[in-house]
Formats: structure tokens, C-alpha cells, sequence
């Protein structure tokens, strides 16, 4: 049994010293993740294959459009011409996909767990990481059929090989800068929600377009103008090019855009934190 | 010893209504961060203490209980202790973990079996993966939900999901446990087994913080004991008998009496007598007890009947009640100015202890008590300690060996089937 002083009035802990706290709940984490994900598929038949469905049909709707609805020159479309463009979608999908769940989830995870949020205390950041987690599970899932995906098509004959660089070790530092940006915005936006329920609602068609202005199923080189400044600035771009760099390209992906996302990352998390720290004792009344 | 919670002049301060209004309003209040206003000792006009100036302390192996009518502030004391909400001024601060038993089965999701609802639920109130399994025989026996274990809680009936609640959560090792009003779900055999692992929780030397509407467990279990009402503290006694006590006679009487100015009738000069008119304050159990006050009138009433009321007072559990109107049928004329002197004649057929005597008078027509006093006078009853409960049945025992006689086991077989259904 371990001793724990506390007082509730000592206005603020070190991020460290909170840090070391969420860590003593890290099974908590890993278990209202694993109820989110049980409960997501207990009543369907196919259970978690359900995780890769999303980006597969998206992936599949776009691979029809780009190829067969509209005939778009694949060189502009993905800056490799032998690149079969499934691949290039779906590498862009799946952490797109996790973005958008993750966060989605993130935002109703403090307004669903009321009960719990009124009731018992424990740090309130562990209900947007647990949301957090339960969809990088399912991330997972749709990683390992990406690879299934890469070597179906290097046995078919379509003249494309795939090369397995050594850029990929880079590819965990790309995953630990998206989580951190999303971790920032998770618990801005969750706070955000318990507070006023329009972010939710809000946030829901944002993110539809958000896709469209990162380069998700084409590639930066794609656009122009003004356009592409926009595309540039938004934090996501990077992250997501940094992706297909390390996967697909063999290229490092450490440019100037995708150390601004870092910045920006770090940013959003240490603010993003710092005010959810500060309201977390509100959060009971205003639920 | 330390102690385990020390709560220092706390306040706490609460909005009236809806907080939102203009969009505007609603931003500013927003990137103000963290709501200067609620630690200010001014009060809006939308907001009142919930909580005013509050303080105790609980050591470890005590039981603290806190009474009080609905809305005073026990809820809220007990979430600013879980650490739910923080108190707009002063100092909470304890030593230990802290198990919060305000809500049973935190965490349930009904689609998930019993199984995995104990792993969820456990790790939601603080204990490890390891050490759930270390307990999960014991938390399935204690619910006695074996054989549903592997059933969605959904389907659940509503005892077995508090029993499931409550089991999971008493073994929890805490070193502090704040108890709200979960006890109250469950049958009455469950709810001896919640006392009787809260009993065991204190010997070990947890401090307790129960908060309750059952005075009668409030008196027996706790060791001292808080009244509020409106968010302040009226009374910390030392005895938690004496705080339920007071606060039957500040809280419960003033919503059935009028204030002191408008008095309609008075009493005097209680007295307790032997049968041969002797007073006196203690009497054996089954003795014939006369109890006599006098009532004075000052408004006219047309139909006056006065009660008596007898209570344990370990758990102020009432004993005994009654009233005139009920023994003779009939309203008795109280004219503005007169007096009349009640003479209750009972026999005692009450085991040994302490009784507290308390009387009321009461109007008819207008459907009002007009006067309740419950702790007025106290007595004894002496005797031989022979039976418990609350009425004495003038028992009488024979026991005799029936090894061997056969026919007469089948009938008392019989008999206890019969008189199954009626447990």
C-alpha cells in the first residue's frame, strides 16, 4: 500500500511531478482503453476487423475516383509514377484515420464518463488518453495491413517492388510527434466540450475538411497558390508526408516543415496541459 | 498519532442556475482560466455557500459521521474530500490513499460481463491488475454473484449490481474511506455484512467518513459526528449518539413546529412516577410506569390530541408510540388559557437500556403538530439482561432431546417449509 499525501488546496504540481502521477494510472489508462474497444465491437460479428474497414473502403473509393472517374496524371498525383496509388493512399489514410478517431473520441470521453468525472477523482487526462489509446490499437491493426497490402502488391504484376529502407527507423519519432500533437488538442478540446458541447459538434465537420487541407490522398507537390500555403501551415501535412517519407519514399523526413510540427506539437501539448490543469477542479460542477 | 484528514475552515461556493448567457459572457468567463471569482470571499447574488466555514479532523480508526437535512452540503463535503472539487477557501489535507464509496459500480458498463466489470471497476477506484487477482475470489464471493460472472451486467438484477459495487469496492485497501448513502441498495443480510466489513476497515485503523440518512447506523457506528445544515457545521460531538440526538431536536422538530413567537400550546413539568407516585428515573424491565405533563393552551383548539414516544436512545430507533386520540377516540376541546394534565399509564416490556421520552401535541383540524419535543426525559430500565431487540416478549424457553424420535422431526421439517415463504 503506498502512502500518499495530498492537499488539495497546493495550487500546482510540476508537470513532472504530475507526469510520475498519470504514471501510477497507466493501467487505469490501459483498461478504460480496453472496455472502450471491447464494448466498440462486443455486438458485431466481425469484431475488430471492423478497425481496418474505415481506410480500406476510403482507400478504395479514392483509388476508383483518381483512376477511373477522373484520369489524373499519377506522376502530379504522387510524385512517383510506378507507385501503385493504393498504397499511397492507404499509407496516408491509417494515420489519418487515427488522427480523426482518436480525436473524435477524445472529445466525448470527459461528457461520457460523467459519472465517473462527478464521482471519483483521478487525473481527468486519463479519460482523453485512454480515448487515445483505444484508437492507436486500432491504428495498429490497420498497420499490419498496410504491410499486408505492400506485399500483396509487390507479387503482383504491376511492375512495382517494394523496398524496405532503412528510413523506417525513423518512422517512431514521426508516431511520438503525431501523438503529442494529438494529446495537445485532445485535452484542449475535451475541456473545451465538457464546457461548451458545441466544440463537439463543431469539431465533427472540421474534421472532414481538415483531410482535404492535408495531403492525405495526394501529395503537397499537387497544389498551388495560396492553397498550398495553407496546406503547408497546417501541422498535419507534415506529419503525414513524414509518414510515406520514412515508409514509402525512403527519404528522411526531417525537413523545416516537419520540425515546425514539431514545435507546434510540443506547443499545443505543454499549453494544451497547462490549461486543463488549471480547470480540472471545475470540471465536476460544470459537467 | 496524525491525523488522517484535517479539513481547515473550508468553504465552498456554488452558482445558482446556468452559468452561460451571452456568447460573449461565456468567452470571457472562459480565457479568465481558472475563475477568480470562486476563491473570493464576496458572494454574488447567483451564488451561496454550500459549504461555510468548516473544519474537523478524523484520525486513524475513527469513524466520523455526518447528518443533516437534504441540501446540507454532506455530498459536497464528501467530493471536496475525494478531491472531485476544490474548496473555494481553506485547507483539505490527508494522509493516505483515499477509497471513495460514492457511487457504486463507478465505471460499469453493462455490455461488459461481471468478470470484466470487477477489473474495470477496481482499477478505476486504485488497485492493480495484480492485486485484483490476488482478491477476486474473495470480491466474488462477498457479491455472491458466482455463477454470474460470465454474464453481461446488463441483465443484472439491481441488488446484485450494488452487491457486485459495494464488493469490489470494500476490498480496496484504503487508509481512508468516504462512505455516501451506498448501503441504503441491498437487502438488509447485505447490508449487516457492508457494516461488518466497515467495522473490520476501522480496527484496522482506516479513518471513516460516513455520511447518512439511517441514524440508527450513524449512532452505532461512528465514533463522533458532524450536523450540518445549510452548509454549516451546528454540532461536532464526540459521541455520535448525542449529535443524533441534536440533531432530531434542531433539524427534524423544526419542520413540524412553529417558530417560538407563535407558540400555540406549552408544556410543563414532565415527570416520571412509579406506580405508587414516587418520581424516579430508572424502573425494571416490565414495571408499570406513569408519565404525566401538563399542557397549557394559548390559542383555542377544538381538537388536541397528545402522543408519547419512547426511543432507544443507542440509535434513537423509536419503541413506542402513541397518542390520546388513538386510545380513546375521541378529540379533546383545548380553550385558549386553560390547562390540562396528560397522565400516560405503560408497562415497560422493554429490555434493559436507556430510553429517551418525548411527547407531542397535536392539532387535527388544522393537520399540524403543534408542538414535538423527542429527547425530553430519559430512563432507565434495569433488569436482567435475558432478551435484546426492541420489545420485550416475555420469553420463555424449554429444550428437549428428541434424538431418535423420528416422527418428530419430520413435523418440525414441515413446519419450517410452511413458514419458508414468510422469511
Amino acid at each position: 500500500m503506498e502512502a500518499v499525501t495530498s492537499t488539495h488546496t497546493e495550487s500546482s504540481q510540476t508537470l513532472l511531478v504530475r507526469l510520475l502521477a498519470l504514471y501510477r494510472y497507466r493501467e487505469l489508462m490501459w483498461m478504460l482503453a480496453w472496455r472502450d474497444i471491447r464494448v466498440r465491437y462486443k455486438h458485431s460479428l466481425l469484431g475488430a476487423a471492423w478497425a481496418v474497414m474505415p481506410p480500406i473502403a476510403m482507400m478504395l473509393i479514392f483509388t476508383f475516383v483518381f483512376s477511373q472517374v477522373i484520369q489524373v496524371d499519377k506522376q502530379k498525383l504522387t510524385g512517383d509514377a510506378a507507385l501503385p496509388y493504393s498504397l499511397f493512399a492507404f499509407s496516408g489514410l491509417v494515420p489519418w484515420m487515427f488522427f480523426a478517431n482518436g480525436l473524435t473520441n477524445a472529445i466525448g470521453s470527459l461528457v461520457a464518463n460523467r459519472p465517473l468525472v462527478t464521482k471519483i477523482y483521478f487525473p481527468r487526462e486519463v479519460f482523453p488518453l485512454s480515448a487515445i489509446i483505444g484508437a492507436f490499437v486500432d491504428f495498429l491493426v490497420a498497420s499490419v495491413v498496410s504491410i499486408a497490402l505492400a506485399v500483396l502488391l509487390h507479387f503482383l504484376p504491376n511492375g512495382w517492388h517494394f523496398h524496405l529502407n532503412w528510413t523506417v527507423v525513423f518512422l517512431p519519432v514521426v508516431v511520438t510527434v503525431q501523438v503529442m500533437f494529438m494529446v495537445g488538442l485532445a485535452l484542449l478540446l475535451s475541456m473545451a466540450n465538457l464546457f461548451y458541447r458545441d466544440v463537439g459538434f463543431l469539431f465533427r465537420s472540421i474534421i472532414q475538411l481538415w483531410m482535404f487541407v492535408t495531403c492525405v490522398v495526394y501529395q503537397l507537390e499537387a497544389t498551388a497558390g495560396w492553397k498550398r500555403v495553407v496546406i503547408q501551415l497546417n501541422p498535419m501535412t507534415p506529419i503525414i508526408r513524414a509518414y510515406r517519407d520514412c515508409l514509402v519514399f525512403g527519404r528522411s523526413p526531417f525537413d523545416i516543415a516537419f520540425m515546425n510540427t514539431v514545435a507546434v506539437s510540443a506547443m499545443v501539448l505543454l499549453v494544451g496541459w497547462w490549461w486543463f490543469r488549471r480547470r480540472e477542479f471545475d470540471f465536476a460542477e460544470n459537467i | 498519532m496524525p491525523d488522517a484528514i484535517r479539513v481547515e475552515q473550508i468553504y465552498k461556493k456554488f452558482r445558482r442556475g446556468q452559468r452561460r448567457g451571452s456568447l460573449r459572457g461565456a468567452m470571457s468567463n472562459w480565457f479568465r482560466l481558472n475563475s477568480d471569482s470562486s476563491s473570493s470571499a464576496k458572494l454574488d447574488p447567483s451564488e451561496f455557500w454550500a459549504v461555510e466555514n468548516l473544519s474537523f479532523h478524523v484520525r486513524p480508526g475513527e469513524a466520523l459521521g455526518i447528518i443533516g437535512p437534504n441540501g446540507a452540503g454532506k455530498s459536497t463535503v464528501l467530493k471536496l474530500l475525494a478531491g472531485i472539487m476544490r474548496p473555494s477557501r481553506g485547507a483539505i489535507s490527508l494522509q493516505g490513499r483515499v477509497s471513495a464509496l460514492i457511487e457504486v459500480g463507478a465505471g460499469f458498463h453493462p455490455d461488459l460481463t461481471g468478470r470484466e466489470n470487477i477489473f474495470v471497476n477496481a482499477s478505476i477506484l486504485g488497485m492493480s491488475r495484480a492485486e485484483v487477482r490476488h482478491k477476486f475470489d474473495q470480491i466474488v464471493n462477498f457479491a455472491g454473484i458466482r455463477e454470474f460472472l460470465d454474464t453481461p451486467i446488463k441483465r443484472y438484477s439491481s441488488g446484485m449490481y450494488a452487491r457486485l459495487g459495494f464488493s469490489v469496492a470494500a476490498h480496496v485497501n484504503p487508509q481512508i474511506l468516504l462512505v455516501d448513502e451506498v448501503l441504503s441498495v441491498g437487502d438488509r443480510v447485505f447490508r449487516e455484512r457492508c457494516m461488518d466489513k466497515m467495522r473490520s476497515f476501522r480496527k484496522k485503523g482506516v479513518a471513516i467518513v460516513f455520511v447518512s440518512h439511517d441514524l440508527g447506523a450513524v449512532g452505532s457506528f461512528c465514533d463522533r459526528a458532524l450536523v450540518l445544515s445549510g452548509g454549516r457545521s451546528l454540532l461536532l460531538a464526540d459521541s455520535a449518539t448525542e449529535a443524533v440526538a441534536y440533531y432530531h431536536e434542531a433539524c427534524i422538530d423544526k419542520r413540524t413546529q412553529p417558530r417560538q413567537s407563535q407558540k400555540q400550546a406549552t408544556v410543563e413539568r414532565l415527570r416520571l412516577l412509579k406506580a405508587d407516585g414516587t418520581p424516579s428515573r430508572s424502573f425494571t424491565s416490565g414495571e408499570r410506569v406513569r408519565i404525566e405533563f401538563d399542557v397549557h393552551f394559548h390559542t383555542d383548539m377544538p381538537t388536541a390530541s397528545f402522543g408519547l414516544t419512547l426511543r432507544r436512545t443507542s440509535d434513537y430507533v423509536p419503541v413506542f408510540e402513541t397518542s390520546s386520540d388513538r386510545i380513546q377516540n375521541e378529540h379533546l376541546c383545548g380553550a385558549r388559557g386553560s390547562a390540562r394534565r396528560v397522565c400516560y399509564q405503560i408497562r415497560l416490556n422493554v429490555p434493559p437500556g436507556e430510553y429517551s421520552v418525548g411527547y407531542h401535541v397535536r392539532d387535527r383540524d388544522a393537520e399540524k403538530y403543534v408542538l414535538v419535543r423527542d429527547d425530553e426525559s430519559r430512563l432507565m430500565v434495569l433488569g436482567k439482561p435475558a432478551s435484546g431487540g426492541l420489545v420485550d416478549l416475555a420469553p420463555s424457553v424449554d429444550v428437549r432431546d428428541v434424538s431418535g424420535r423420528k416422527d418428530d422431526t419430520e413435523r418440525t421439517r414441515d413446519i419450517s417449509k410452511q413458514s419458508a415463504p414468510a422469511c
